[in-house]
């Protein structure tokens, strides 16, 4: 309680790498509660040599290590896609109703059984809620962390990041 | 707590006038008020998806506080009076003390623990005196460590120790005592009640003089536990005010209170014996469906966190400031809906899930230079 373990050192790093390539705030993906669900992941999926490498990697570089849209990704949706899968667009397609951790909607390379890798999967049953698109497009998750009964009625309340663009 | 009916002899009290009544009911707000930081810093500091039992018993209790604060509102409004939730010092600057029987405990802000769910109880626990003597305790200056000697402070810092909250169930007007316990402060409030409104009949008036339109009526209350009570006339003053002390302690030292609500007391109680209570078991003895808590799986707030201790981290520093300045607007607009606009009350739900979400995102972020401790709103109002 006393000392800061390393363990500690490598999660503030990772949650600080993040904010570089998530655009949101430290502040902001601390206050998620998923830091250490989403670096273990990472650890856990593709091993620490290749994290550490995506983290040094320049997270403004058009190619970016596949690694990092990985993470990135992870952070916006809640969902891990491998390397391999995180540039694709079919988000919809597992996360809708009844098809999360169900096979694709659509085929795609490298599916479950095909080469013993696992398909996208949510990290947590707060993840989804906690994705940052949500706080990205000014939403509410649906049907979670309710606005109060009745909200809908008012303009919606944009954050201040978003005020400034809107008006 | 034992309640006081019209057709009992007049008892000694201590409200002669409606003035003093006022400041008594200003008092209740206060007190209310200064149990809500607590329970639910706890509450949030709760991670999701986990401990839902702990989680709930805390949400009921926190959401029946609010309640307890607006009925003593509109009990002040009923009798003429003006809520204040805006006053300097309305918000105590923790950690504060409440009274329990012959001593004081600290209310600290501070994660689910084990010694934040022994606060709670004494929070709610039943201490009725037993003799009329002992409704009134002297303070132990020394023991509170306001004074080294025991003596009480000098006048004014008397008089800033009592507005300030930093000390509550003192005597209004007297400050050199306290009431032993809450259900006493009740007590005392409806005998005041009793007391000035038996003399205003003999007048031929009423002490019940407030415009009723200042109420706040059960269309404009969200809760699920309890109803709130319009305050019209004695009867329902009463009413109200023996609710917000049962709804603690129980009724007649039973486990219920009068609108069949397990007393929060007994809740928390729960959580201690690791069992839900059910119909028909006697106190202390719960005999329902077993539940469990993970003291592990809780945010590590760190106690009485202040904006000092977040200096090291600017982001956090920068949204405690902000949480403290939407929880001062919040209570403006509390206060508005008491003093006549009760319809902001539908709105203000809103903004207390606003609220959750600003206290989530603090309490999940880690503070730098206290190792193994988080943020956590301050309520530096």
């Amino acid at each position: 309680m006393t000392q800061e373990t390393s363990a500690d050192t490598e999660l503030r790093d990772f949650v600080r790498f993040s904010a570089a390539v998530t655009g949101f705030s430290e502040f902001d993906l601390w206050g998620t509660g998923q830091a250490e669900a989403y670096h273990r992941t990472a650890l856990e999926q593709v091993g620490p040599e290749a994290v550490r490498a995506a983290m040094a990697a320049d997270p403004s570089a058009v190619h970016a290590d596949p690694v990092v849209k990985s993470i990135i990704k992870l952070w916006y949706v809640g969902v891990w896609y491998r390397p391999e899968q995180a540039g694709r667009l079919d988000v919809a397609a597992w996360t809708a109703p009844g098809r999360s951790g169900a096979k694709p909607a659509v085929p795609e390379g490298g599916r479950d059984g095909e080469d013993g890798s696992s398909p996208p999967f949510v990290v947590s049953p707060d993840a989804y809620t906690e994705g940052l698109l949500w706080r990205a497009i000014g939403a509410h998750p649906s049907g979670a962390k309710a606005p109060g009964y009745g909200s809908w009625a008012t303009p919606p309340a944009f954050e201040d990041h978003h005020e400034e663009e809107v008006r | 707590m034992s309640v006081s009916s019209a057709s009992e002899p007049a008892q000694d009290c201590r409200i002669q006038t409606i003035e003093e009544l006022h400041e008594y009911l200003y008092k209740g707000l206060q007190l209310e008020h200064a149990t809500l930081p607590p329970y639910l810093t706890a509450l949030y500091s709760l991670q999701p998806g986990k401990n839902s039992d702990a989680w709930h018993v805390i949400r009921v209790v926190a959401v029946e506080e609010m309640l307890h604060l607006t009925l003593v509102a509109n009990v002040l409004n009923a009798v003429g009076g003006t809520p204040d939730l805006t006053r300097a010092d309305f918000v105590p600057n923790y950690p504060t003390r409440l009274p329990c029987g012959p001593d004081y405990f600290d209310v600290h802000l501070r994660p689910f623990s084990p010694e934040a769910l022994d606060t709670f109880l004494k929070i709610e626990k039943p201490a009725q005196a037993a003799t009329e003597d002992d409704r009134f305790v002297p303070v132990d200056w020394a023991a509170l460590g306001v004074t080294s000697d025991g003596a009480a402070p000098p006048p004014e810092e008397l008089a800033a120790l009592e507005e300030s909250g930093t000390v509550l169930g003192l005597v209004p007007g007297e400050p050199t005592q306290r009431f032993l316990s809450i259900g006493e402060f009740y007590e005392e409030i409806i005998r005041g009640i009793n007391h000035l409104e038996d003399q205003a009949r003999k007048a031929g008036k009423t002490i019940f003089t407030g415009d009723p339109a200042r109420q706040v009526t059960p269309e404009y209350f969200y809760s699920g536990g309890g109803d709130v009570i319009e305050v019209t006339g004695r009867d329902s003053a009463v009413a109200a005010l023996t609710l917000v002390a049962e709804q603690g302690e129980g009724l007649y030292g039973g486990i219920y209170d009068s609108q069949d609500e397990l007393a929060h007391f007994y809740r928390f109680e729960q959580l201690e014996k690791g069992r839900y209570y059910q119909k028909g078991d006697d106190p202390g003895e719960p005999s329902g469906p077993e539940l469990s808590v993970d003291w592990s799986a809780v945010h590590p707030v760190k106690p009485d966190v202040k904006l000092a201790d977040l200096e090291q981290d600017p982001e956090v520093l920068a949204a405690a400031r902000e949480f403290n300045q939407f929880y001062a607007t919040f209570l403006t607009s509390i206060n508005l809906a008491y003093n006549g606009q009760p319809d902001l009350l539908l709105k203000a739900v809103w903004e207390m899930f606003r609220m959750r979400d600003r206290m989530n995102l603090l309490i999940r972020n880690p503070l730098t230079g206290h190792p193994g401790s988080n943020a956590g709103p301050t309520f530096e109002i």
